[in-house]
């Protein structure tokens, strides 16, 4: 299993999807009982490759992070469902590459 | 608290606009008036928009136009506007008919009016009972009835 310790959802702002993200995020790991993992959100501007182990973005800003090792991308940003399956095959992946956006 | 961060006098029912941009105006004039940010928010959002595309468009049919915290904003505070007829923002983009506009001091003290964002719009039948307010109180009940987590 990935080792994934911390989590950080992003956004343009830092404050609007990304918290909602983060929120959900925390529902579905509880869900998978999936424990131990730090959540947190902000902005774009203010992450690099090492603020976290995986990051969870929109479509829309997904080509601003496409470099990054480790990135789930959500194309309903809202989708419990849609996240839940990403983060479940996110944290099932043996390697340490993660790209999920399909 | 969400009654903290909503009005029943925020709450819009409009029966049109012309473009995205006007909804824009007008899903933050609320905030603006009652002097939560100033006229620099909405051009923070009309910037950022150029550089994300309408990022804050989240369903089919709701937009939570926002912008980071930095831009004019003295008070963290919601607003949420019905248009019955739909507004564009894109080709694809072109049902919205609910703007949430939320200006915010920090990136927590606006929790609970995310967490009634989140549960009304994630939820498909909540979301069609908001678009089909009639009044600006039902709105309001809404926001404060989803807030809890």
């Amino acid at each position: 299993m990935a080792k994934i310790r911390k989590i950080m959802c992003c956004c343009g702002s830092g404050l609007g999807s990304s918290l909602m993200v983060q929120m959900n995020i925390e529902k579905a790991l509880k869900n998978l009982g999936i424990e131990g993992v730090e959540v947190d959100h902000t902005s774009l501007s203010e992450i690099s490759v090492r603020s976290a182990d995986l990051f969870v973005v929109g479509k829309d800003i997904a080509p601003r992070i496409k470099d990054y090792p480790r990135v789930v991308v959500l194309n309903k940003i809202m989708s419990m469902k849609e996240l839940t399956e990403k983060l479940e095959q996110a944290f099932a992946i043996e390697g340490d590459e993660i790209h999920i956006a399909r | 608290m969400i009654q903290d961060l909503i009005k029943v006098e925020n709450c819009v029912i409009v029966e049109s606009v012309e473009d995205w941009k006007r909804a824009i105006h007008l899903a933050l004039e609320p905030l603006v008036k009652d002097g939560c940010c100033t006229d620099e928010y909405e051009k923070a959002v009309l910037k950022m928009t150029d550089q994300y595309g309408p990022y804050y468009v989240l369903t089919d049919h709701m937009a939570l136009i926002h912008a980071s915290s930095e831009a004019g904003v003295s008070k963290t505070q919601l607003a949420c506007t019905i248009l019955k007829e739909p507004v564009a923002f894109t080709e694809e983009k072109n049902d919205v008919r609910c703007l949430v506009a939320l200006c915010a001091v920090d990136h927590t003290q606006h929790m609970s009016g995310i967490v009634a964002v989140s549960s009304i719009f994630g939820d498909e039948d909540k979301e069609q009972q908001i678009l089909a307010s009639t009044s600006p109180q039902e709105i309001y009940d809404l926001f404060i009835e989803n807030a809890e987590m």
